[in-house]
């Protein structure tokens, strides 16, 4: 506890436009309450100004009361530095002062402000009102009202001071002050050595950009040197095989061995040619071979017919006698069989006379009785003839009776219905008509005249019905014209005109003269109707097959009597027969006996022609044969048959002969061929053959090949691949050296990357190591089992505690609520105070309205670390809820302006 | 008396292509420029003719741009120019020659010697016999035809040849195309003119290697010149003298910085060097700040005023002293890490640490300085 604050004067500042004081401040926890605007956060501004703001600035119009614009601020401190005793007066704006007091020595104005900085560990501003960078311990252990959680800023500032504390303190282990500086300078080199080394490599260490480039390039040098090489080796392969070509293609030249199998060629096809000529002539002689063996045959065939002509003679001269004797034979059995055959024809003639006699008997008696028959029945047939034939004469009288009256029911109805019409018109004129009564004088005559009427004469008394205008010619007086005036009247007269008309004609039509004529021709009609039934019923009964086949059979009838009549007569007179005798039995003996010598003549006829043609077979058979027999003795008694016999046995000798000489010819060439072996003779002249088209194509060939060859290495020579190579060859070289340079650039920046960051960790983690005991300290009490690590900057880094699971997480801290990190904030100052304490740097806390956003139970535990804290630092708590702090063991010192 | 220009190993075509174009380029052009300055040493020297024992063309497909400046480059002297093929140019069935006949490139006075037969040029008095090679490499002797090779009484007989000569350069070079040592004796060879090795070199009085007239190593030996060879006549003893070429300068500096004035040594050797020089520069040792500082400056010049200067810094080391340390204000843990990269960087049983340590060092030293600076 190297500062304390003992007494705090102020004096027209802000709120404190009087002076006010505060005594007797106390090591340990010193508790400040006032309501809002009491004037809490003045007095710590004030103390700020006194430490932080040069007294002559002129940027701290802030200090003075509102509205008081001549105010000069000035505030006074006791203290006591490193057992010392001080005091600190400063006074801005107006009669600008700073006095400092510290132990026997005074200094005033910027060295005294010096000295204290330095010894506090604080810097000024070069310029204007002091900033939170100048601030240093203080800036990090004064917290301004609201400001607890921002702790990396206010650690960030006071780095070097913690630095120094942290060497100077505990944690030093034989480094010194320089190190920490050095670290500091090695943060900026590292950050240059990691730019140049990603230049070169990935954050992983793989090869990038300029690095990856040059290997690329050397991999691809090498492809193209490998194909360059190939293509070189391809050249010098076809260099030597052009050269292997020319000799081949001399060589050839020289020794031409085609020729060689060209003659061998020559000879072959000659062998071969003597061979075919072999073959042919074999051929040909088998042959002729086969032809002399048919001749051969053909001879002795002859030879042996002719023998056996002459063995036939004999036989034909044995045939001979026996079919002529056969002939005779068979001469005397158709000679036999004649004779019975005429005697039984005699029989059989004698029955057919018998039988033909008893035939007619029988006959005549059957032709008399039919006679009689066909006489009764035409007779019968005449009378109903004559009957039926007048029967039909009174009903054709009857019928064109009946004709003549037709007159139908329909005709005469119609009559009657016109007359009834007519009638009634009549009636309805007259009715309508005008009457003219005329009673003349004797003698005078009147004529009537009207139209479509004839003129009437009338004369004595008459009535006259006028229908029409008529006009009366009065003899001597002229005329007078009567008009009758009904109205339908002329209507009338046309209808009664029509149906006169009709009637006339329906009258006309039937042929009567009235109504009345027509009734009994009615009458008459169907009387003559009956007349015709009754006629017809006579008929019937007499020709019920109509009167024209009642005729017809009377006259077959007729016919069939004169028919019978002229049998009779042509059976003429005949003897009586024996009337004992039944002509009809006496028939049938006859027929009986006729038939029996009838089947003996057709029995004789049978034998009679079997014997003839046996004969005409036996005859045919003796004459052939004697025709053979004469034939064949003739032509063996033919002396050029002779000769010819002869002929063919030389022939047949000479044939022969012939034959058997070829066979053996035969056979010794096809033995001379067998072994000659054609097909292998060819095959080797088809062998020499395509040697030799195969021999002056290679040749002609490898000529073109050469000539190929001369011109893809011209062309290729003319690339310039050796040069090419050389290229390629430089380019790998230098490629090579540029990738080994990058490749050992990169190497040595990552090791040092590497280096540099291990060693600077294990410095920081040398330097964080007191921290973090006292940072853990307090840590306890608010989260037990919590651990907060402290990163490069000196700063709380990550939170490691259980969660409400009992699992761990960790998390940086700027991510926890408000409360929380205000907490923690205040957690890392208590630290930094006590590791600045025991580095024997001044450490005073001040708290301006602190942690107000804890829970009841958090600030329980934050009272806890605060009052462990008070034991060794000096605390100035303000506060505007002093209840929230009566559990501090001190007494709230109220605050309010005078 | 018959005189000759013997060289050989032009290496047409080479690119130096590992090298930043702006150095290879020039590079590359001078082997061209050097085939002119032959020619016009041939007309200055007024020889009869100038032979050119193999590897004319780096390799066989060159460009035919190479090819074509090639011969136009030996335009500027007219006298009979004979050449062999070589390793890198054997006269395979297709090859740069045939290439450069097809192209119509080749002038009537330039003889190519493609196939093992004399070559007689009765006017200058001279048959030659070449030994080209026709294939890339070969195991036989190719020279040994000329021991039996016939040629016309008075006409010195010169063998052109490109190979090892067996038993004197066995360790150095490939034992492909092997040429017995006592070839021109032999051969009753008047001058065994030989390609192959780059260096000037006299094997006995009538056999020498040229070597190439424009140094292309880092090595010491001879390189950048071309012989002169005066014969009086069949038999007699040539004489031979060795004629400037080559215009750049190679040179390899090695440096092992140990103490304060070693590192002025190198610096004044730095200062010395001059536009056509093409230095390899390899550098060991440890440095502290101010040193590492003076040698950078310095390295900065020479790079600005020789044709190239190739550096291999890898084997050296920075070791801040204490005061050194003091100065970068880097105390604390960055103080720490400093000591402990410097005791790192001389660790011997883990090469690759070390390495990575003391790279580590020099960049924080840098870094650290620009932010003293800075500040």
């Amino acid at each position: 506890m190297t500062l304390l604050l003992t007494r705090l004067k102020v004096e027209q500042v802000r709120k404190f436009r009087q002076p006010f004081e505060l005594t007797g401040l106390q090591p340990g926890l010193n508790l400040f309450s006032g309501d809002n605007e009491a004037g809490k956060s003045t007095l710590v501004r004030a103390i700020r100004a006194a430490f932080f703001e040069r007294h002559g600035t002129n940027v701290v119009e802030d200090l003075r009361p509102w509205g008081d614009a001549g105010a000069t601020p000035q505030v006074e401190i006791d203290f006591r530095l490193d057992g010392e005793d001080g005091q600190l007066f400063k006074r801005f704006l107006g009669k600008k002062r700073c006095q400092l007091r510290l132990g026997s020595r005074t200094l005033e104005g910027t060295e005294a402000e010096d000295l204290l900085a330095e010894r506090l560990g604080y810097a000024y501003a070069a310029k204007g009102a002091s900033k939170t960078e100048h601030w240093g311990i203080p800036g990090l252990l004064w917290i301004e009202q609201g400001s607890g959680q921002d702790i990396h800023d206010a650690a960030g500032h006071a780095r070097e001071h913690l630095h120094g504390a942290l060497q100077r303190g505990g944690g030093g282990q034989g480094a010194d002050a320089v190190g920490a500086l050095a670290a500091s300078a090695g943060d900026g080199l590292l950050a240059r050595l990691l730019e140049r080394r990603g230049e070169l490599l990935t954050g992983t260490g793989k090869p990038r950009a300029a690095l990856a480039e040059a290997i690329e390039r050397v991999v691809s040098l090498d492809e193209q040197r490998r194909e360059l090489d190939q293509r070189i080796d391809t050249y010098r392969r076809q260099v030597d095989l052009l050269d292997a070509l020319r000799r081949a293609h001399a060589a050839d030249e020289r020794e031409r061995p085609w020729q060689a199998l060209e003659r061998d060629l020559v000879q072959a096809r000659g062998k071969l040619a003597a061979l075919q000529d072999s073959q042919r002539q074999l051929t040909q002689d088998q042959q002729r071979h086969a032809g002399l063996q048919a001749q051969v045959g053909l001879l002795q065939q002859q030879i042996q017919a002719a023998q056996q002509q002459a063995d036939g003679l004999q036989r034909r001269e044995v045939e001979q006698a026996r079919t002529q004797s056969a002939r005779e034979t068979a001469d005397a059995a158709a000679q036999q069989a004649r004779e019975r055959l005429e005697a039984a024809q005699a029989l059989a003639a004698q029955a057919a006379a018998l039988s033909a006699r008893w035939r007619a008997q029988a006959s005549r008696a059957e032709q008399l009785r039919q006679q009689r028959e066909l006489q009764a029945a035409q007779s019968t047939r005449q009378v109903a003839l004559t009957q039926a034939e007048a029967a039909a004469a009174t009903l054709a009288r009857l019928r064109a009776q009946a004709g003549a009256r037709a007159l139908s029911d329909e005709v005469v109805k119609t009559l009657r219905q016109l007359d009834a019409r007519r009638r009634e018109l009549a009636t309805r004129r007259d009715a309508a008509a005008t009457r003219l009564a005329l009673d003349l004088l004797p003698g005078v005559t009147l004529t009537l005249q009207a139209d479509g009427v004839a003129d009437q004469a009338l004369s004595g008394t008459s009535r006259q019905v006028l229908v029409r205008p008529t006009t009366l010619d009065i003899p001597g007086f002229g005329r007078l014209t009567i008009s009758p005036g009904g109205q339908d009247l002329d209507e009338l007269a046309r209808q009664l005109a029509d149906t006169d008309g009709r009637w006339q004609a329906a009258l006309a039509q039937a042929g009567v003269a009235d109504l009345s004529g027509a009734e009994q021709r009615l009458a008459q009609h169907a009387d003559l109707l009956r007349q015709i039934g009754l006629a017809e019923q006579a008929l019937a009964l007499q020709a019920p097959q109509g009167i024209d086949a009642l005729r017809q059979a009377q006259a077959e009838g007729a016919a069939r009597l004169a028919q019978v009549e002229a049998a009779r007569a042509l059976i003429g007179d005949m003897a009586e027969p024996d009337p004992s005798v039944d002509p009809i039995v006496a028939l049938a003996q006859a027929e009986s006996d006729q038939k029996a010598a009838d089947a003996a003549v057709q029995r004789a006829q049978q034998a009679s022609t079997t014997a003839g043609q046996q004969l005409a077979a036996a005859t045919t058979a003796e004459v052939q044969a004697r025709h053979e027999r004469d034939a064949l003795a003739a032509l063996l008694a033919d002396p050029e048959r002779q000769a010819q016999a002869a002929k063919a046995a030389h022939q047949l000798l000479e044939a022969s002969a012939e034959r058997d000489a070829l066979a053996l010819r035969i056979e010794q060439t096809a033995q001379a061929l067998a072994q000659a072996r054609p097909a292998i003779v060819e095959q080797d002249v088809q062998r020499l053959g395509a040697s030799v088209t195969q021999q002056t194509r290679a040749h002609q060939q490898r000529r073109e090949q050469i000539l190929v060859l001369e011109t893809q290495l011209a062309e290729a020579g003319a690339q310039g691949l050796d040069e090419q190579l050389a290229h390629v060859d430089g380019e790998q070289v230098r490629a090579i050296a540029r990738r080994d340079q990058l490749q050992r650039r990169a190497d040595a920046l990552a090791l040092l990357c590497r280096e540099l960051a291990e060693r600077r960790a294990a410095t920081l983690a040398q330097l964080q190591g007191p921290l973090t005991r006292h940072l853990q300290h307090h840590l306890a009490l608010l989260f037990p089992q919590a651990t907060l690590s402290v990163d490069a900057r000196l700063a709380p880094g990550e939170l490691t505690r259980a969660d409400a699971h009992g699992r761990t997480e960790t998390g940086a801290i700027d991510a926890l609520s408000f409360g929380a990190r205000e907490q923690l904030g205040l957690i890392a100052r208590c630290a930094y105070a006590d590791l600045l304490l025991e580095a024997g740097r001044p450490t005073l806390l001040i708290l301006d309205d602190a942690l107000v956003h804890s829970d009841a139970q958090r600030l329980a535990q934050m009272k806890r670390v605060l009052y462990d804290v008070a034991q060794r630092h000096q605390v100035l708590l303000f506060t505007c809820h002093p209840e929230d702090w009566r559990d501090l063991g001190v007494q709230a010192r109220p605050i309010h302006p005078a | 008396m018959p005189c000759f220009l013997h060289t050989a190993d032009w290496q047409i075509g080479r690119l130096y292509a590992s090298l930043p174009p702006e150095n290879a380029v020039p590079l590359a052009d001078a082997r061209i420029a050097c085939v002119e300055r032959l020619a016009a040493l041939a007309a200055e020297q007024a020889v009869d003719a100038v032979l050119v024992a193999g590897d004319v063309f780096d390799a066989q497909n060159v460009s035919d741009r190479t090819v074509r400046r090639l011969f136009n480059a030996m335009a500027r002297w007219t006298g009979p120019w004979v050449l062999i093929p070589g390793n890198h140019d054997a006269a395979l069935a297709e090859s740069v020659w045939t290439r450069a006949r097809r192209l119509g490139v080749v002038p009537d006075h330039v003889h190519l010697c493609l196939t093992p037969e004399p070559l007689l040029l009765p006017d200058i008095g001279l048959a030659l016999l070449p030994a080209p090679l026709t294939q890339r490499h070969t195991h036989s002797d190719l020279t040994a035809w000329f021991d039996a090779a016939e040629t016309p009484a008075g006409l010195l007989r010169i063998g052109l040849a490109h190979g090892s000569v067996q038993g004197l350069l066995a360790e150095e070079i490939d034992s492909a195309n092997p040429i017995a040592p006592d070839r021109a004796e032999r051969a009753r060879l008047d001058y065994l003119a030989l390609g192959d090795w780059h260096g000037c070199k006299r094997i006995d009085a009538r056999t020498w290697y040229a070597g190439t007239p424009e140094p292309d190593r880092h090595k010491d030996n001879g390189s950048g010149q071309a012989l002169r060879v005066d014969i009086a006549a069949p038999g007699a003893e040539p004489q031979v003298r060795a004629l400037a070429t080559g215009r750049h300068r190679w040179r390899a500096i090695e440096a092992t910085l140990a103490v304060p004035s070693d590192l002025d040594g190198l610096l004044a050797q730095l200062d010395a060097l001059a536009a056509d020089d093409v230095v390899d520069l390899r550098v060991s040792g440890a440095l502290d700040l101010a040193a590492h500082g003076r040698l950078r400056e310095a390295l900065a010049r020479a790079e600005a005023c020789c044709r190239h200067l190739g550096l291999d810094l890898a084997a050296l080391r920075l070791s801040p002293t204490d005061e050194d340390i003091a100065a970068l204000k880097a105390d604390g843990y960055l103080g720490e890490l400093i000591v402990a990269l410097r005791e790192r960087q001389s660790r011997e049983d883990d090469p690759a640490a070390a390495r990575i340590a003391a790279d580590a060092l020099a960049l924080l030293s840098a870094e650290l300085q620009d932010l003293g600076s800075a500040s």
